[in-house]
Parts: structure tokens; sequence; C-alpha cells
């Protein structure tokens, strides 16, 4: 008899784990998706920033084209 | 210590709330997270031993048939996902073969382990036939004497028949799929190679395998063996007919009980119906068990019951058709089991589109209802106080009614798929050979139309996005819930359940017992301690006996072998018919019973909320196909064929007809994480996962290309429409049928914000995927416009105008919803343009090639018109140009009809160059990027003066005649034209006279430009003015003049309202920066012209002739009358030739084919050399013109009137040009000179 009281206990013990864990891996699912969509919006910054300094490194180089050349003359 | 450390873990969890997780991202997809933890747990009956009741026994078989019913599943995935290896091996082809002991040794060793599979399931469906009878005899003895005659205290219970039910279903299920599979060719091989190698093996140690393989073949082979054993078997068992009709009882009960919530139960209830009569039915004619004309169930209630439902789902792509069964009994008889409907009326309740308004509302109503609830719980919570019981109440009856409309719909969408499985499409679409359909596209591709497609996916949004909302408020509801089931358990257990024992315990009755059973294995005191309730003793409640009943509330549901055993006493306490018990009861006990027994029914579903939303929402089986795999003979289907791309496929093929539907586009691609989660997890097979990711690879590649592609076809015709000039889009539209030229709406948004797609697990960043390919794309299509450009003479400048507009367009429209780069990075990048030094880039260096090797070479200059039109002969070389390149429609204007609006347009301004052109030039380059333009063009002048005019003019002034005196009036205008044309016989004849003109044309025609570019040049800065002066004071009132003064004032007033908001010293520089700027357009706004630049730069060419054009020094010491030495006479030559008809066989004068740029090109030199005045006085043509005037009688005849309608011509142009001159660049005025008349007349008759 005794048993199937301290069963009701131990069960509300686990249960109580139970839910806090849920509650992590809520956490952590939200904070997942959080984090990806940051660092998706980073990385949209980041790679065009890249591009833009790949451009800009072209156009640069084209003013080292044209000192080489000069100095070539 | 302990609880200490609890304590502190779950203030840490309780401050997860604090955490500000921002995500701005839609959610259009199915309820994946990338972590999921389940918290369901199943014994399997292992505590049975420790709640004391009479069902120990029953709960011992139960849990026998749940470890039957777990390996049974692993048989299922094993039959269902069988690839024949047989097909893969090497055939030994001859007796005589080299390496035929090797090969049959491989044969077997590869096969062996399939084999033993194969082994495994025979004994296991031996073992579960086997089984079946036993329980049978069970439960017929029960149903005889009670626990008498069986030797069990109790009867059964309802939840022993319903696992006996899945049992039987689960036979039925392995006999189809054995039915289908061809396992058998396998295990003939197998025998072969075993037959061969028999005595090897034998004596290694193996036991002889002949019988066994022989048993094998023919449980492979025959059709249906499982359940004709079965039926076979089962009159072994004394009154086995009683025990089906219980179980078709049970079944008939749940159905009209709602008492399922799986579609998968509901279905196997269904299948197992059909089976059961099938087994009831005997084979033997005579005997009383005729399923037709039995007393001992109603046959027709089943029958009525599956009209509705002949065609069932089975497993995966495999439907049943429930009359199979009924049709294999022998003495079935069609008059008594009902035919299912018609055709028409089942395609009615089994295609969903039938039944899409009802779940639209009901979905919609219970999505509006779960959210107001939830966030009203979130909000007491947050206050910090407790949920009430009422609340926990509704939304417990709120949580089963979600799961009852998400089954509901489930259920509808694999029944839909069942019946389309059994009704395959049956013509043969234009395109297809009927040959080449294979089975499965009648059943998939083709059966379901667009409507349909559309339908099947807003039931699976609606599936999975609603099973997304409830899977959210998880932890939220499982703690609410647990308590909610404790405390109504309790209440039943410990309250209501008083009065019963009273009862029992007052009266004596035999139930006592099971009451006082239910109370000590269920109950949950408060304290642990049972109270002393005086009831239970048979006493009523007085003063002298007091009680007050106390429940603990508690957050923990009953253990799952707890529940089942309270329910097993119940419905053996009322459904106690056959045992007599229920009359022990008052009704309204009965009642009382009856209605907790079916509010537990679903308790264990409530507190599996997860393991439940996934069972209620499981759609994994519309994409498994083994069993058309193996009906085609095929390893795979192509993902045309395939449902979930079918869906999303068809969504954006038809986004123009609806476009809010592309919204949905990613759910039906949830389908692929639900099947690969069945493969994983049901069927356990590594390769079905590896072919579900394999397609799932194929399937999102096409998604984003095809996503990407209609995306910006989509943003092309709306950037092509908003452009086009608005009066004539308006009446166009009128022309066209409706909605042709409408700018369509965009519901792309959410569906580019997507940053994190889950896909088998790995998360998607949809959004930088598209922006990644619209980058691309845009600076594609800048490429095209741009190759077309080249392709194309200089007034295709016009259309490449308009492009690059229309791509800024779209880059605008796109950078709401997508990271681009900035647009004029990506222009200069496709131009070539990029440099710091230079100003060169595709479109100038082209614009530059046509100018100079086309325009001016071979058009025809009008100076009324300002326009450059082709002349019809040609005189250039052929302007060799790149390829037209090949551009896709949607890479033009969007759609044809938006193409042929443009191409309209641009039709306009095809066949000439004029200011349309040159202002176009303008507006994509940049008015300070003309630098190469201008510097090509005036090389071009200077190349043209030096290389061919000069030593043209050098020869052609020895061709003059020594004497050209104008002669006189009397002549009359023919004789005058007559005398020239005699006189000037050498030039009007000589050979290269169209070089000469072309020569002149060229350097005409390059002058012609600059006005042009001129005129567009001051008409920007006009512009650019305009927009200054409200700065700088001026108005047309005020005298204007720069004034610093009120620039700066007019910046400080602006200045000191800024920094009245906001605090900067950002501006403090801004009235100098203004000023300065103000200086720099100031300097333009007074800018010298280019024509005069031009024209300077070419009076520095004409330096070293100057000596030779001014000819000698006149007699006179004023003019030259009589001689013809200079330019300005070799111009009036040139000019008269000019204007001469078409001479020998040419088909054109040459007016006609030079045009106004020749007389441009003369006049700039004549003006230059300072002879303009000259020119007017003394001009050949001039003279005639002026001869014809003052004369009386006018020229009649052609040739003078052709001559002189053509001088007058080119004197209003000469006019025009020489006006032009001198305003642009005025010479030095010359010093007025004293000439006194002569004394005589003398000099005029010499």
């Amino acid at each position: 008899m005794a048993e199937v009281q301290r069963d009701w206990q131990h069960r509300e013990f686990i249960e109580s784990v139970t839910v806090n864990v849920l509650k992590i891996v809520e956490f952590l699912n939200k904070f997942d998706i959080s984090t990806r969509y940051r660092l998706s919006k980073l990385n949209d910054q980041l790679s065009t920033l890249e591009r833009r300094m790949d451009s800009a490194e072209a156009q640069l180089s084209t003013v080292f084209q044209q000192q080489q050349e000069g100095h070539n003359e | 210590m302990a609880a200490d450390q609890g304590g502190e873990a779950l203030n840490y969890i309780r401050g997860f709330d604090r955490f500000i997780l921002p995500d701005d991202t839609p959610n259009v997809e199915g309820p994946n997270f990338p972590i999921s933890y389940g918290s369901a747990s199943s014994y399997n009956f292992a505590d049975r031993e420790g709640y004391q009741t009479d069902f120990v026994d029953e709960a011992g078989t139960m849990a026998r048939i749940d470890s039957m019913l777990e390996r049974g599943t692993g048989f299922i995935a094993l039959l269902y996902t069988y690839r024949s290896c047989s097909k893969s091996v090497p055939q030994v082809k001859s007796q005589d073969q080299e390496n035929k002991v090797e090969l049959y040794q491989n044969t077997f060793r590869v096969l062996e382990p399939q084999i033993n599979k194969l082994k495994n399931l025979f004994s296991f469906v031996n073992e579960c036939i086997d089984f079946l009878l036993e329980e049978f005899e069970k439960l017929a003895a029960d149903s005889v004497g009670g626990k008498k005659s069986s030797g069990r205290t109790t009867s059964s219970s309802d939840t022993l028949i319903w696992k006996l039910v899945l049992l039987l279903d689960l036979l039925s299920k392995l006999d189809a799929l054995k039915n289908m599979k061809g396992c058998n060719n396998d295990l003939s091989f197998y025998k072969r190679a075993y037959g061969f190698l028999r005595k090897n093996l034998e004596a290694s140690g193996l036991t002889d395998q002949t019988l066994d393989n022989q048993e094998m073949y023919l449980f492979l082979a025959n059709q249906n063996i499982i359940t004709n054993t079965l039926k076979q078997k089962l009159p072994q068992v004394s009154r086995y007919t009683t025990v089906l009709v219980l179980i078709l009882e049970h079944c008939l009960q749940r159905w009209t009980g709602n008492l399922f919530l799986y579609p998968e139960e509901k279905h196997a209830l269904l299948r197992v119906i059909p089976f059961s009569i099938f087994l009831y039915d005997s084979q033997d004619p005579a005997a009383p068990n005729n399923a037709f004309k039995t007393k001992e169930f109603k046959v027709l209630d089943y029958a009525r019951l599956l009209k509705r439902y002949p065609v069932l789902p089975l497993y995966g792509d495999m439907a049943m058709l429930s009359s199979s069964f009924i049709e294999r009994c022998s003495n079935f008889d069609p008059k008594v089991w009902e035919k299912p409907y018609e055709n028409e009326r089942l395609n009615i309740e089994y295609c969903i589109i039938n039944r899409l308004p009802v779940f639209r509302s009901l979905h919609d109503e219970y999505l509006a209802d779960f959210s107001a609830r939830i966030t009203e719980v979130r909000r007491i919570l947050r206050a910090g106080k407790m949920v009430s019981q009422k609340i926990a109440r509704l939304l417990y009856g709120l949580i089963l009614k979600g799961f009852r409309i998400l089954s509901n719909m489930t259920s509808a969408v694999l029944e839909q798929a069942a019946w389309k499985f059994s009704n395959p499409y049956g013509d043969t679409p234009a395109d297809r050979n009927p040959d080449d359909v294979i089975q499965y596209e009648r059943v998939v591709r083709y059966n379901y139309d667009s409507r349909e497609r559309y339908c099947l996916v807003e039931v699976i949004a609606k599936i999975k996005g609603l099973s997304q909302v409830m899977l959210r408020a998880d932890s939220l509801l499982m703690e609410m819930m647990r308590r909610r089931v404790h405390d109504e358990m309790q209440q039943f257990v410990q309250s209501s359940l008083r009065d019963l024992v009273f009862h029992a315990t007052k009266k004596k009755k035999l139930i006592r017992a099971s009451l006082m059973q239910m109370r000590a294995m269920a109950a949950d005191w408060l304290n642990g301690q049972e109270p002393k309730d005086p009831m239970v003793d048979g006493k009523k409640v007085t003063k002298k006996n007091p009680f007050k009943l106390q429940i603990p509330s508690r957050c923990a549901g009953p253990s799952p072998t707890q529940l089942q055993l309270l329910r097993c006493i119940i419905s053996s306490l009322y459904s106690g018919d056959r045992k007599g018990k229920s009359k022990d009861l008052k009704p309204d006990h009965v009642a009382l019973l009856k209605s907790f027994y079916e509010r537990s029914f679903f308790y264990s579903y409530v507190l599996d909320f997860q393991g439940t939303l996934r069972g209620v929402t499981d759609l994994a089986m519309l994409w498994y196909r083994e069993f058309y795999l193996e009906l085609a003979d095929a390893d795979q289907f192509p993902i045309e064929m395939s449902l979930p791309w079918i869906l999303a496929d068809h969504i954006l093929q038809t986004y123009a007809q609806n476009p809010a539907m592309v919204e949905f586009v990613l759910y039906p691609l949830d389908l692929y994480n639900d099947a690969a989660e069945v493969a994983l997890r049901t069927l356990r097979q590594q390769f079905m996962y590896n072919e579900v990711e394999a397609e799932v690879n194929l399937v999102f590649d096409q998604l984003v290309y095809k996503l990407s592609e209609t995306y910006f076809n989509h943003v092309k015709v709306q950037a092509a429409s908003r452009l086009l000039d608005q009066e004539y889009r308006a009446r166009l539209a009128s022309t066209l049928p409706p909605g042709r030229l409408d700018i369509p709406r965009s519901r792309f948004e959410v569906l580019l914000r997507q940053r994190h797609c889950q896909l088998l697990g790995r998360s998607i960043d949809l959004s930088a995927l598209v922006s990644q390919r619209m980058n691309y794309a845009l600076r594609e299509n800048l490429d095209y416009a741009i190759t077309k450009f080249e392709a194309e003479p200089f007034s295709g400048i016009i259309e490449l105008l308009e492009s690059i507009k229309n791509v800024r367009e779209m880059h605008r429209i796109m950078s709401i919803n997508v990271t681009l780069d900035p647009f004029e990075v990506m222009l200069n990048d496709t131009a070539d343009s990029s440099s710091l030094v230079s100003f060169h880039g595709r479109i100038i260096l082209h614009a530059v090639f046509e100018l100079i090797n086309d325009v001016v070479p071979n058009m025809m200059y009008s100076s009324t018109t300002e326009r450059f039109v082709r002349a019809p002969v040609q005189f250039g070389e052929d302007v060799e140009r790149v390829p037209m390149p090949k551009i896709p429609p949607t890479h033009q204007f969007g759609t044809r009809t938006l193409n042929n609006a443009y191409a309209t347009v641009f039709m306009r301004t095809k066949s000439f160059v004029g200011i349309p052109h040159f202002r176009a030039l303008f507006d994509i380059v940049g008015i300070d990027r003309m630098g190469l333009v201008i510097a090509e063009l005036v090389g071009h002048i200077r190349r043209q003066l030096e290389n061919k005019a000069a030593p043209y003019i050098t020869t052609l002034l020895d061709g003059m005649p020594e004497q050209t005196t104008l002669p006189r009036h009397s002549y009359g205008t023919a004789g005058v034209i007559g005398f020239f044309e005699a006189k000037l016989d050498p030039i009007v004849n000589y050979d290269g006279i169209q070089e000469v003109f072309q020569a002149f044309r060229e350097i005409g025609n390059s002058l012609a430009i600059f006005t042009i570019l001129d005129s567009l040049a001051h008409e920007r800065a006009t512009l650019g003015f305009t927009r200054l002066a409200p700065f700088v004071d001026a108005s047309p009132l005020t005298n204007f003049g720069f004034n610093d003064e009120h620039l700066a004032s007019t910046i400080a007033g602006i200045r000191s309202t800024i920094e009245a908001t906001i605090n900067t010293s950002l501006f403090s520089e801004l009235p100098q920066d203004a000023i300065a700027a103000v200086r720099l357009y100031q300097f333009e706004l007074n800018n010298a012209s280019l024509t005069r630049y031009v024209l300077l730069d070419m009076a520095k060419g004409i330096d070293p002739h100057r000596n030779e054009w001014m000819g000698p020094p006149s007699e006179n010491g004023l003019v030259s009358v009589d001689t013809s030495y200079e330019l300005y006479r070799l111009w009036s030559a040139l000019q008269f030739t000019f204007c001469l008809p078409p001479r020998g066989d040419a088909k054109f004068a040459p007016m006609d084919i030079f045009g106004d740029g020749f007389c441009f090109g003369g006049l700039a030199l004549v003006y230059l050399m300072e002879q303009a005045d000259l020119f007017n006085a003394l001009d050949f043509a001039y003279h005639a013109l002026n001869v014809d005037e003052a004369s009386e009688a006018k020229a009649s005849d052609e040739p003078s009137r052709y001559l002189l309608s053509r001088a007058a011509y080119v004197r209003s142009v000469n006019d025009g040009v020489l006006g032009m001159l001198r305003a642009t660049a005025p010479l030095n005025t010359k010093v007025a000179r004293d000439i006194s008349p002569p004394a005589d007349d003398s000099a005029s008759f010499r």
C-alpha cells in the first residue's frame, strides 16, 4: 500500500525533473533559432561586405596597375 | 544540500524567461525543432505486480501482446522495405562454369542473412497464430462460465480485446505485405546455392535446412497463407466464434463511441471488421456460423459502416479493399452485404477538397481559441498566480479537441491517398506515350488535379502548422495537464467512489472488493495515509462521525500500468452484463463509472502530449512507394513523381494564378521530415533514410532554383509594368485581356525571411540562398542587357537604358526582402567600369565604337530634326559586332505582353539616332564620364582633317578653274547653272568625289554630335541650377549673382534647426562644404561649350594649311573675286556638285547620301578660315539662287529646278550652321577698312 503512495511521490519528482528538462530543451531550441537568425543576418552583412571589399580591391588594383605602367614607361 | 541545488537549478530555469531571443522569421514550416525531448515512458506493464489487483495476469498477457506487436512492427518494416537481393546476384549460367563453386558460396553468404530474417518472420507468424488460439480459448471459456471455467478471477477487459484487434490487424497486414513482395526469388536462389553446397555445409556443422527451406518456400509462395492458416486453425478452439463476435462488437462500440484517436487506430478498427467476419464465416455451408445469416451479430451493421470505407490505407503506398476479405467468405451473399456507395459519392467522401471548407473553419476557430487560452495562461503565470481548475479543465478539453481535429485531417489525407491508389488516372497525358506511363504516375502524379494539389497543400499546412503551435506550448501544458489528470482521477477515486463503496458495503455487494482495490491502487492520499472515512465502513457522515475529505493536488499523472489496470477494473464492473456484476450497481453508478471510463481513455494521449501530436500528424506514408517500386521493378522514382515535390513544384509553377499559396511551399517538404523519421525510427532502415536524404538534396536544390526563378520573374514583371509609361499602359491594357498589364502583388516576403528552415535536422538559411542567387541573377541580367547593346547599333542605347532602369527598379524592390550589393557596384562590375583611373567600360567603349564606326561614317544628319538616319548607301566598312545573345524572356521584361509593349516603345527610336539616344548615354554613363566619347570624337575629326580632308583639298584646289567670275544675271538661271557646270567639270567629274564628300560628312557628323551633346549638357546644367537656386537665393526676379552670404545663412538656419533637436558637431563644416560645392557647380554652369572646344581644336589642326587654303594674296588687296584658289571657292564648287542630281547610273544624289553633315564639316572649315562672309557673297549655288530669285522668268527645266531647290535647302542649313558657329566660337572681329569706290566702271568690264 505504502508503495503506491511512495510511487506517487517518486513520480512527482520525476515529472518535475522531466518538465524542467523540457523547459531547458525549449529554451535551447529558442536560443538555437534566435542565434541562427542573428548569425544569418550577420552572415548577410559579412558577405555583402566581403563582396564590396572584393570590388573595392578590384578598383584599387586599377590604380596600382597604372602606377606600375607609369613606372615601366 | 540536494534540495538547495535543486532549488538553484530551478531558479536558473526560471531565469530563461528573462532572455530576449529575437527571431523575426515568420513561421511557415512544420513542427521541427533542433532538439526534441520525448518524455513518454512505457514500462510495458513491468510494474503490474506492484498494484495488487485481479488483473495482474491479464496485464501480463497484454505485456506479451505489446511485445509481439513491437516485434511485428519490425517484421512489417522488414517486408515493406524488402528489396530483392537476387536481382543483383550473378547467376550460374552453365553447369561447367569455372567459378561455379565460388558463385554459389558467395550467393549463399549474401543471401543467408536475408533468408534468416524471413525464417524469423515465419516462426513469428506461427507463434502469433498459436498465441491467438490460446487467447481465444481463454476468452471463449470466460464467456461461457465466467471465473469458474477459466480459473480466472475476473473477465477480460476491453483493453485486452483491443490488443487482440491490433494483433489480428498485424497478421492481416503481414499477409498483404508478403503477397506483394517477391521474397520468393531470393529464396529460390538461396535454395539452389544451398542444394549445391549442402554437403560441405553439413560437414562444417550446419544442420540440414532442406525441409525448412521447402516449408519456407510454401509460406512465401502461397498467397494469403497467414490469414488462411489462422482461419483453418481457429475451429480447433471451441466456441471461437463468440470471441470473434466479441471483437466485432468491440470494434463497433469503439467506432460509435469515437474511442480512437490516431488515424492508424481508426483504420485498424475498420480493417479488422472485414477480417473478423472472414474468420467467422465457416467454409462449410452447413455450419451454423454463416456470417451472412447468423444471429450472433448483425452483419448489416458492419456492411453499412464499411459502405463509406470500401478503401482503407493499409501500409505505406498500399491500400486495402474492405471487400477483399468479405468476398473471400465461402458464404458471401451479395444480397445481404450491402455494396459500397456509388463511386461519385465515394469520390466526394474521400477527396478532401469537399471537406476543405469544414477543415478551414474548424482549424481557424480552434487556432484562435487555443492561442487565446495559451496567452491567458501565460499572463496568469507571469503574474505569479495559479491557473484555476476551471481553466485547466477548459484547456484539457481544448487539447483533446485539437488532437481530434488534427487526427481527422490526417486520416482524411491518408484515406484520400488510399482512394487515389485504388482509382488510378485512366487517360494518358498528351505529351506522353501510354506505354511509358508507369502505374505510380497514374496513382499520384496525374491523379491529383490542380485544385486537389492546392487543397492537399493547404490541409498539410494546417496539420503541420497547428501541431507546431501546440507543440510550442508543450512545457507550459505538460505541467498543467499532469496536475489536471491527477486531480480528476483522485476526485474520482477518493470522492466519487465513496458513494459506491458506501452502497456496496451497506448492501454487502460483491463489487466492494473491486472498489476497494481501485482505491488502494490508484488513490494518492493526503500525506500518504488513507483517512478513516466512515462511509467506507458503510456509515453515514454525521456529527458523531465527522469526516472532511481532503484531496491532494500533484503534478504527476498515473503510471501507464496504473491507469490501464484501473480502467480494466472499471470496465469489468459496468460492462458486466455478461459477468453478472452490473446488477449490483444503481443506474447512476453505472453512468458515473462509464463516464470516467470514457474520459480516462484519453488520459494516456494527453499525458504523452508530444507523442500523440506526432501520431496524429504523421504523414510520412505519403512519401513511401515501396509497393509501386516493386511493381515497376524500379530502384527509385524521379522527383517529378514524388508527391512532396509535385506539391511544392505546383505552387511555384502556378505562382501567377495563385500567388497566395507560395507561403505554403515549405509545408510539403515537411513530408520528408516525417518520412525520414519513419525510416529511422519505425522502419529502421538506413538505406531508406539515404534515399529520403538523396531526394531531399535534389528537391531542395530544385526548390531554391525554382523559387529564385519565380521570384526573379515576379519582380521583373512588377518592375517592368511599374516603369511602363502610365498613360501608355492604360491604353494598351484596354486593348488586352483584363489583368495582362496589372502589377502583380508580392507574396514572397514571408518565404524570403526564412532564415532557418529545418529539413532532415539541418537548418537551412533560405534567405541567404535566395539572396546569393538574386545577386547573381541581377548581374546576369545587366550582362545580358549590355551584351545585347554590344550586338546592336547605337540606337539600342535606349533599350539599354530601359533595361538598366528596370534592373535598378528590381533591385529596389528586392532590397526590401533580400540583401543585395549596391546597384552601382553591380552595374560597374558588369560593365567593367569600376576602374578608378579611367572611365572606360563596356558601355562607353561600345558607344564610342558605334559613334565612330557607324553613326559618323554611315548616317545622314538632319539639322532640322537633329537626328541621324541611316544613309541608303554605306561608305564606311561593315560594322562587326558581337553576336546577339539569346536572352530568356524572363531577363527582358518578364512576359510576352510586356516584351511586346516595350518593343513597340523601342521601335520609335530604332530607326534614327538623336537627342533621346544621347540623353540615354548621359543617363547611363553620367555626364562626368563622357571624356572618352569626347576625346575619341575630337581625335576622329583631327584624323579626318589631317588624313582625308587636307590631302583632298590640296588635290582639288589644283582642279579648280583659274577663273570663276560669277556670270551675269542676264544669262538667266539655266545659263548660270550651265556655266558653273562647265567650269567646274574637273571637280564634278572627279573620280574620288564621293570620298571627298565622305571626309567632310565625317567631320560634320562629329561636329553635329557635339552640338547635340552641348545642348544636353546645358539642359543638365540648367536642371542642376534650378535645384540649386533656392540655396543661393536666385529667382527670376532677383538679379542673380552668386551669393555666398545667403547660402551660408540658409545652411546655418538648417543647422541650428538640426542642432536644436540633435546635439551634434557633425554639421559644423556643412556651410563651408556647401559653398565649395556651389563653386564647383558655378564653374560648370558657365562652362564653355564642347563645340567651342572642338572648333578651337580644329582651328589648331587647320593652322598648318592656313596659307595654302588662303590662296595667293588678291591683286586688289581686298578680295580675289575672279580667281578660285581659296578654300571657300573650292567649298563652293563641292557644294555645287553636292546639289546636283544623281549622275551617271548612280541611284542617289550626293545630298541623299551624305546629309547635312557634309555642310557642317565644310562650312566649319570655311568659317575657321575666316572666309564665311566671302563664301556667302560669292558662292556658286547661292549665285544661281540669287539669279533665279531676281529674274522674272523662273527657270522651269527639271535639272535647274532640282539644283535650285537643293541649293535653297543647303543655304538654309548653312545659315543655321554659321549662326551656331558664330555663337559658339566667335572669331576676332576684323577691323573695318575704308575703301573708296572706284572712280569709274572700267574695272567691272575688265
